[in-house]
Parts: structure tokens; sequence; C-alpha cells
């Protein structure tokens, strides 16, 4: 933690950081450019592209935000929303557990999207997992609606 | 010779408890160099100081530079320290003892006193601070030890009430870690929303691929600009800290120009995204409609982020003008920074999630 730093070093220092924030941008787009539909490519790209975009954030954080002039407790209060991937863990860990419906909502009115019927769908979730009020959701729709 | 006024306030236990008052005293003679070795030289404070003032030649000396605040200076040519506690003081809080050297290196707070090897070397040479040293120390009782006192005045005062915190943030000033407590709740706010579109996409199937919907060349020269509007908002900040009031204005206004440059890309971007593709908050031609919801919310609330940044810069653009960083203390345009930076940082993670992968 050099505290005293001189007018020039520290503008050394932010322009250095700017090369390196600008070439892992040029070196991320490229990636994209990468044929990977293939799946072990896929999985590689991607987790590349987000480890270089979370050093670019550390980057920002550390020297921009002058986090590499600050104390224990300042750092720790700028990482705390790193915390967030426990209950990202969470989701992402329970997501098996979720019918599909919980997020294939109601198209608009007038649109149509390709794959799903999510309308259908939704009645075939709630009678696969045994919903009492499925048939009331059939008789529901077939009276008020129609 | 040197003066030191010390606000004091009276124990507990005697009849003015609790009340502050002023107590001036001169050290050392004209041309006197003081030795700290020498306990005759030191001062004395019987009463808990609340603030002590030092002025060397009628002038009070020492501001700390970085957070402007009237605190221990680092390259100060004095050093104050404390001492441990004797055995046989009972007082409350325990007794610290403050005496003033020259040409030392000591802790104190947890910070290190970077002192000048000569007095009238360096940018805080003792002869030459015009600036303002203003030793405050609350609630501590300083030990007796003799002491030179040519004047003894005690006067009312409406002193701070309540002893300060120790410094765990160290010199973080405290709009900057008020900064920084808003900036962590609103990264979460954005995690939750990056979280909420990773689990959607990872359920729907037909989820476009993002590069073939939206403009990555666009949002490429986007994160550019950003990218460039943090680094003049740095030199900015560095320029006022130099007391360079006109470069300091001129990278404040790259800074904003960047802001406004990058909402103009945006509402292009928006624009263009629904003619072509039907896109709104609900509607999309060219897939499931929670592809254009969530990328309208995300980036969205985002740009709200930049126009609320570049607003707040322009307001410290506007106190730059009038001259309210002439003086070096740049800390309002570092906690602005703050935020700026943070909309960066955050764009660089939305667009790695929204359109680079």
């Amino acid at each position: 933690m050099s505290d005293v730093q001189s007018y020039p070093e520290k503008i050394k220092l932010y322009l250095r950081v700017a090369v390196v924030l600008a070439v892992v941008t040029v070196i991320e787009v490229g990636l994209t450019f990468v044929p990977h539909s293939a799946q072990p490519m896929k999985t590689i790209i991607t987790l590349l592209i987000v480890a270089l975009s979370c050093s670019k954030a550390f980057f920002v954080a550390y020297y921009y935000m002058h986090l590499n002039h600050e104390h224990k407790w300042t750092r720790i209060v700028a990482a705390s929303p790193i915390l967030i991937l426990l209950y990202a863990a969470t989701l992402i860990a329970d997501t098996p557990n979720r019918p599909i419906d919980a997020y294939v909502g109601e198209p608009a009115r007038g649109v149509t999207y390709p794959n799903t019927n999510s309308h259908e769908l939704h009645k075939e979730t709630k009678k696969a997992v045994n919903d009492p009020f499925a048939d009331e959701l059939d008789a529901e729709e077939s009276e008020g609606w129609e | 010779m040197f003066c030191v006024t010390a606000l004091e306030r009276e124990p507990n236990g005697t009849k003015n408890k609790g009340k502050v008052s002023r107590r001036q005293e001169n050290v050392g003679d004209e041309d006197e160099e003081i030795d700290a070795a020498n306990p005759a030289r030191s001062l004395v404070f019987h009463r808990s100081v609340v603030e002590m003032i030092i002025e060397v030649g009628g002038q009070e000396c020492g501001r700390n530079p970085k957070s402007g605040q009237h605190d221990f200076l680092m390259e100060f040519p004095f050093v104050l320290f404390d001492r441990p506690p004797a055995p046989n003081q009972k007082d409350a809080g325990g007794p610290v003892q403050y005496r003033v050297k020259r040409g030392e290196e000591k802790t104190g707070r947890g910070k290190t006193f970077h002192v000048g090897e000569e007095l009238d070397q360096g940018p805080g040479a003792f002869k030459k601070v015009p600036e303002l040293l203003k030793i405050v120390r609350l609630g501590s009782n300083l030990t007796p030890m003799g002491s030179h006192t040519t004047t003894d005045h005690h006067h009312d005062y409406a002193g701070p009430e309540r002893p300060r915190k120790e410094d765990i943030f160290g010199p973080a000033s405290h709009g900057k870690i008020g900064m920084w407590l808003y900036l962590a709740t609103d990264a979460m706010t954005f995690a939750g929303f990056l979280l909420g579109y990773a689990l959607l996409r990872a359920r729907i199937e037909s989820w476009p691929k993002p590069s073939d919907i939206l403009g990555i060349s666009l949002a490429t020269i986007m994160t550019s600009i950003l990218i460039v509007s943090s680094v003049t908002l740095v030199v900015a900040q560095a320029k006022g800290e130099q007391k360079d009031r006109k470069g300091l204005i001129k990278y404040l206004i790259f800074t904003v120009i960047g802001g406004l440059l990058f909402l103009g890309l945006q509402a292009y971007e928006y624009n263009h995204l629904m003619h072509a593709f039907g896109m709104s908050l609900s509607n999309f031609t060219g897939g499931p409609p929670q592809f254009a919801s969530t990328f309208f919310v995300v980036t969205g609330f985002h740009g709200l982020h930049v126009l609320v940044g570049a607003i707040y810069l322009m307001i410290i653009l506007g106190r730059a003008i009038a001259g309210k960083y002439d003086g070096g203390n740049v800390n309002e345009v570092e906690i602005a920074g703050l935020f700026w930076h943070f909309v960066d940082l955050v764009w660089i993670l939305v667009f790695t999630f929204m359109y680079l992968i």
C-alpha cells in the first residue's frame, strides 16, 4: 500500500490499467468469434470470457476505485456483494426442482414464439405434479374464457 | 517554538464534569528545538483531550492533504505517539501520553508517521508548513509530565460529545464509506437481476444467441467509451489533487461527454432493437419474450445509473468550476468517481453476460 504516489506515477498507472482493460476487452470480443457451438468448447469459451471480465471488474475496482489505497474494512465492504454467489449457487443447485412453467409465462397477445405453447405446458405441469386444482383450472378456462 | 491548543473535557467525579475547556500552551522557546527525550519539553494533559491544534509561528499547521480532514498527518515532521497506559494509572480509558518529537518514525492509531529527516526539507517541512494540523484524539486521558505553560485560559466550548471510533476504515472519509456501502447494496441489486436473467436463460431452450440479435460491435464501442470515461475521471481527480483546476474541469467534461455519448448510443440501440425485433419489455419476435424483458430491465437499470452518474458528475463539474476543489481536496470528486467507476464495472459484467456469452 503505497500512500505516497507522485502525480506522474499515478497517471502512468492509470494508463497502464487502461491498456490492460482494452487488451482484455479485445480478447473477449475476439473469443466470441471463435466457433464454439459444440459442447466442450462452448463451456471453455464461456468460462474464459467470464473470468476475463471478472478480472477487468477487479482492475477497475482495485485501481480506479482506489481500493489499493483503502484499509481492510473498506475493502471488505467493497467485496461484500460477492456473497451473492452463495445465493446464486443455491438457486442453481435448485434449478432442476423447479417446473419449467415457472419460467415460461404467457406470451403477449398477438405474439407467438416458436417452441412452446406455454399455456398447454402450464396445465400439463400442474397435472404432472398432482396439483389438485389443475382440473379446476381447466374448468375455469372453459367456462370463463370462452 | 510551537503552540498547542487543546480542548479538554473535565473528567467524571469533578465539579464541572463533561465540560469542555480550552487550554493553550507554548512549548519551546523561539529558536529552541524540541527534544522529546527531555520530559520537560513534552506536553502534559491531565484531562480528557477532545481536540488538539498545533500552531507553528502563529500558523496552524497540518491538514491531511488526502482526506482534507484535520487529522493526524502522515508526513509531518513531528511524531505524536501514544504510550501504553502505565499500570498504576486508574483513569478510565487508560492514560495516553503524547509527546512531540521530530526526526522519528512511530506508529499511533495503527498509522505510521513518516517524518522528514530535516525540519526544513520536504513537502511537509516544519518551517514551511502553511497548513493546519488539528490532532483529533477523543476520549483519551493524557498523563501528567512536566511542561512549559505560559498561558492557560479556559473557555466554554460545545465540542463533539462522543468519542470517535477507531479508524477501521483507515483513511476513508465518511462520505466515501457511505458511498461504498451504497455501492455494495447496488451491486446486490444488479446481481439479482443478472441472476434472474441467468436462471431464465438456463431453462428456456429457445433462447437465442445474443450476438445474433444484439450488435456486439456497438456494445464494444459503448464499453470502450465507459472505460475511457473512467480513465478520464481518475486523471481528473489526479489533476485536482495537483490543484490544477483547468485540468480537473477539462477531464471532468470529457467524462461527462463519455457518459452522454454512452446514453445516446444506448438510445440508438434500443430504437433499433424495437424496430428490428419488435422488442419491448414484454414482446419479442425473435424468440422468447424473456430475452427482451431481461435485456431491457438489466441494460435499462444500468442506463439509469449512467444518467444519474452523468448528472452527478455535472454537479461536481459545476463545483469544480466554482473553485470548490482549488485547495486540492478532491474528496467529493473521488466519491462521485466511485459511483462512476462502479457503473463502468457493472457494464463490463453486463456486456459479458448479456452480449458476449
